[in-house]
């Protein structure tokens, strides 16, 4: 039996070693070529995005930005499903606590397009609340990453106790010496007060000291560390000190030549201020030694821990902070368009996340300098809602949002002048120095005739500074005005060697359009005037290409005009429609007070073909005319979409006012990757309100009905089957 | 092909006489309709992502309930040998199993249609992200099936089949998902965390198919209907 076993178990032993390997090998295989095909699927594969408003495709502008990305980055959401923001930062109650999630979601859901489109960037979406272990890794991490700075902090909140003990010993010693001192005699209101003020000084400060060190073990305490806060206490404490010494300081040196002064007290006054002046010392020491400390970018962290619900951007070398404000941006005051509906926040992310990642791998800090004839300035974002920003704030920002310094100029000089006679804080002008290599944003306004008095000449015509500017390699967008109201800058000696003409004495009108229905709104009717247009083309080039279709409302427009010059690569842009019959209108004054206008071929300019214009030397300088001086002002991008509106999401409706402004600053500045439609707003559907007998019935359907009728039919086979 | 088509039938049609194939569509549909309900409020936003969400892990636990018997059922019983020496062959057999299991996972999904056409009734839909989420769900239910016949055909015993097939798709779908969530993961690992089904399927459940997505379920399935296959070859020279 044995002798027939054994060569059975031998042959199956082989079976299974024949068998199994081929099996292993043709597995392994199988495998193998499983994960090169997914490999190369996710290599090469496609993205679909079935959305209607394509809301997880990140817009051109990012994607070349992520295109050009060298460096890793990594981008971290601290956004928490349980901290929506309270009725304090949100009055109007737009964030509904049941819809919270969807909003933490939605910025979870960009974030991943971006580690999806570029292998550099890594997202961590961290939930402080949920998850506090991992906020301490990133915090961690922060630290190690920018701890030149924590350690400079580190460092002096370790070793300032020391100092601040000295100031205590000779404080200590001051308030012994004082209290030694009689002041009876002493008439003198003033010796009392300054005496008084020394006595407290030295005496009051020791516990004060005292108490802040324990304020800051506290605020050492904290998770990250608030060094910053630390640093601050003592920075308070010092200046405060600093400031009353010299008070007492310079009260001793005026009294202790006074002889009513009883000798004693002189005698202590000239005896004691070397020693006032060495505490004062010691306490100026700390405060440089604090400022010479610099930023601190855990500071930013802390922070934005605090904020809570913030988008951190960690460079190579630093970090940008995208507060909760910035990405979900209020609605722009729509009152008009719809005043019944509680607006939703416009979803402002990508371009926000965009522009931190532009600003954190952009080698240089470009500068843009808004040059104005006259007047207050343009850009300035003011403190709202106290104090309204300037006309053009909005496009201010969106350049600042992109990495931009945005400085001003205004060439009369009056402004500054005038605002330090009313005592009113005025943003320093850009100086010449600065104003070197930056690019000027012209705004070629007629000029009032307004003058500093204390300028000793006139300043130089527009046409000349920028003539000189143009010929030195610069770059420039002039925005032309018509010579409304006043004589327009004529900067033909700037404009003509570069090919461009622009015709000031002119406004292109279109004919009046005749509709008895006026049906539309105030905007629908305001465009039937000559002189508003409503402009969808842009012309075929780098610049104007990724604007095509989108809509923008310029007014007034002027005429501009192209032709060759030596040296330069001249494209008109901004093509004046022709559906309708336009000419250049000459008598700008009547058309201004909305007398009608006719075409005359003695002086009016026939069928203006462009409004626009972009020169290129060959040498590298850029030039963008724009015949339009206002179609970036606050008043024409905040026109919301009104149907969109009306459903309570802001979306605007003249985008490409801001876009062909942006376009034309970063065409003109070399920065073509970023020619792109920026990131939009989006917009979701909601469902509709339903009476509560009518939700319960749904409900019922939907976890009862449906699981009943498959229990039924479960129940009725069962039976069929028994019988 | 009509052999495989009648083994797929059989199957479907044993689904139906089966308490608990019920049982499973009852708990998986009262759960989705929770999910769903939750969400389906005045002025919620109109989607079904969280629903598509839960149904993932749904399937993670019933399609290994629903997979269990489909072959170790043959094995135990012994109506294997049956099969084997009937004309057909064992990719016939795997495949047609296979899309029997399918057919039920698509009845059992069938029913949650009705929430779209109550989001139509209430709201506006966006039937983009609709459709690529079921495309995701049928996606998932296919390797999840795939996961399931296999561990069926390794062992004659539907609870082991049942229990390991669960482990495995916990193990490749719930893990991952919760280590992203608690651990901040060096690069590569949350890259390899991220090779994994949810974060896969979290792009169809939003509205996006990514081709990428969509080549590693069909490989992964058809992967593991080839494994599920030589596993029962083997018994063969076993």
């Amino acid at each position: 039996m044995s002798q027939t076993k054994q060569p059975h178990a031998d042959s199956q032993k082989k079976r299974w070693l024949k068998y199994g390997t081929n099996v292993a090998i043709v597995s392994l295989v199988a495998i193998a070529i499983c994960a090169l095909v997914v490999a190369i699927s996710q290599m090469t594969g496609r993205r679909l995005d079935t959305t209607s408003q394509r809301i997880y495709s990140l817009k051109p502008q990012t994607q070349n930005v992520l295109r050009d990305l060298k460096g890793k980055l990594r981008i971290v959401s601290l956004y928490s499903t349980q901290t929506k923001p309270d009725s304090r930062s949100d009055p109007e109650g737009r964030f509904a606590a049941d819809d919270w999630p969807s909003y933490v979601q939605t910025v979870s859901d960009l974030l991943q397009e971006y580690k999806r489109t570029n292998a550099n960037i890594d997202v961590e979406l961290i939930d402080p609340v949920n998850s506090p272990a991992k906020v301490d890794g990133l915090i961690a991490e922060v630290t190690s990453r920018y701890g030149g700075e924590v350690k400079k902090y580190q460092g002096f909140i370790d070793q300032y106790p020391k100092q601040l003990e000295q100031i205590k010993k000779m404080a200590n010693e001051e308030a012994t010496a004082i209290g030694k001192l009689s002041t009876q005699e002493i008439a003198n209101q003033d010796v009392l007060e300054t005496l008084q003020l020394s006595a407290d000084t030295v005496a009051g400060f020791p516990p004060l000291l005292d108490r802040n060190q324990e304020a800051i073990q506290k605020i050492l305490k904290q998770k990250p560390p608030d060094y910053k806060g630390a640093v601050d206490v003592t920075q308070q404490a010092m200046d405060t000190l600093s400031a009353m010494l010299s008070q007492i300081i310079d009260g001793f040196e005026k009294l202790k030549a006074d002889v009513s002064v009883p000798p004693t007290i002189r005698q202590y006054m000239v005896d004691s201020t070397p020693r006032y002046a060495a505490i004062k010392k010691s306490a100026d020491d700390l405060l440089k030694q604090i400022k010479d400390l610099g930023e601190l970018k855990l500071d930013d962290l802390r922070q934005s821990l605090r904020q809570q619900n913030t988008i951190l951007v960690l460079g190579q070398s630093d970090l940008k902070v995208i507060p909760f404000n910035k990405v979900w941006q209020e609605p722009a005051d729509m009152r008009g368009y719809a005043s019944d509906v509680t607006l939703k926040p416009r979803f402002a992310g990508e371009q926000q996340v965009t522009s931190a990642i532009v600003s954190l791998t952009r080698e240089k800090k470009q500068r843009v300098v808004i040059v104005r004839p006259d007047g207050a300035p343009l850009a300035s974002p003011g403190f709202p809602p106290f104090v309204p920003g300037g006309p053009m704030s909005q496009a201010g920002a969106r350049l600042t949002d992109l990495n931009y310094e945005v400085l001003e100029k205004d060439l009369s000089g009056t402004y500054a002048m005038q605002a330090q006679m009313q005592q009113m804080p005025s943003a320093p002008d850009a100086t010449d120095e600065q104003m070197k290599d930056a690019l000027w944003v012209v705004m070629a306004f007629p000029a009032s005739q307004q003058r500093n008095p204390m300028m000793q000449q006139p300043p130089a015509p527009l046409a000349q500074k920028l003539q000189e500017h143009l010929d030195a390699g610069g770059s420039a967008v002039v925005l032309i005005s018509p010579g409304l109201g006043g004589e327009a800058p004529d900067l033909s000696a700037a404009l003509k060697p570069r090919g461009i003409v622009a015709s000031t004495n002119a406004v292109i009108v279109h004919e009046a359009m005749q509709d008895d229905q006026q049906t539309g709104d105030q905007l629908d009717q305001a465009r039937r005037l000559p002189f508003i247009f409503d402009i969808n083309q842009y012309g075929d080039t780098l610049m104007t290409r990724p604007l095509r279709s989108l809509a923008s409302l310029m007014v007034p427009l002027v005429p501009v005009s192209t032709e060759p010059a030596k040296g330069y690569t001249v494209t008109p842009i901004i093509p004046i429609p022709q559906n309708v019959k336009t000419w250049g209108e000459t008598d700008i004054d009547a058309l201004s007070k909305g007398q009608p206008s006719k075409f005359d071929p003695a002086v009016d300019q026939a069928s203006p073909g462009f409004a626009g214009a972009i020169s290129q030397a060959e040498k590298g300088g850029r030039l963008v005319v724009i015949g339009s001086p206002t179609f970036m002002f606050n008043r024409y991008l905040e026109i919301p979409e009104p149907t969109l509106a009306r459903r309570g999401t802001y979306v605007s409706r003249f985008p490409g006012n801001a876009e062909l402004f942006v376009n034309s600053v970063l065409w003109a500045s070399g920065q073509d990757a970023l020619l792109a439609i920026s990131p939009a707003a989006m917009e979701v559907s909601r469902l509709r309100d339903m009476g509560n007998g009518e939700l319960a019935m749904v409900r019922v359907l939907i976890v009862g009905g449906i699981p009943a009728i498959v229990l039924l039919a479960g129940v009725m086979v069962y039976l069929k089957r028994r019988d | 092909m009509s052999v495989t088509t009648t083994i797929a039938k059989r199957e479907l049609s044993s689904y139906f006489f089966s308490p608990i194939a019920y049982v499973a569509m009852i708990l998986f549909l009262a759960a989705c309709g929770v999910a769903f309900i939750d969400d389906f409020r005045p002025g919620q936003v109109v989607a079904m992502r969280s629903i598509f969400d839960w149904m993932v892990w749904l399937l993670v636990f019933i399609v290994p309930v629903l997979c269990m018997g489909l072959l170790a059922q043959e094995f135990s019983s012994g109506t294997v040998e049956t099969l084997m020496t009937a004309p057909v062959t064992d990719q016939q057999v795997v495949l047609g199993k296979f899309l029997g299991a399918m057919g039920f996972l698509l009845a059992l999904v069938l029913p949650t249609l009705l929430y779209v056409v109550l989001l139509a009734i209430y709201g506006r839909p966006d039937y983009g992200p609709i459709l690529s989420g079921y495309l995701g769900i049928v996606l998932v239910g296919a390797l999840f099936t795939a996961v399931g016949l296999f561990c069926s055909a390794l062992t004659r015993s539907q609870v082991v089949a049942a229990v390991s097939a669960a482990a495995f798709l916990f193990a490749v779908t719930v893990i991952p998902w919760w280590v992203r969530g608690k651990v901040i993961l060096d690069q590569w690992i949350s890259k390899a965390v991220d090779q994994f089904v949810q974060t896969r399927y979290a792009d169809f459940s939003k509205g996006v198919i990514d081709t990428g997505n969509v080549v590693f379920f069909i490989a992964c399935t058809v992967l593991l209907l080839f494994l599920t296959i030589k596993v029962v070859e083997s018994r063969r020279w076993r």
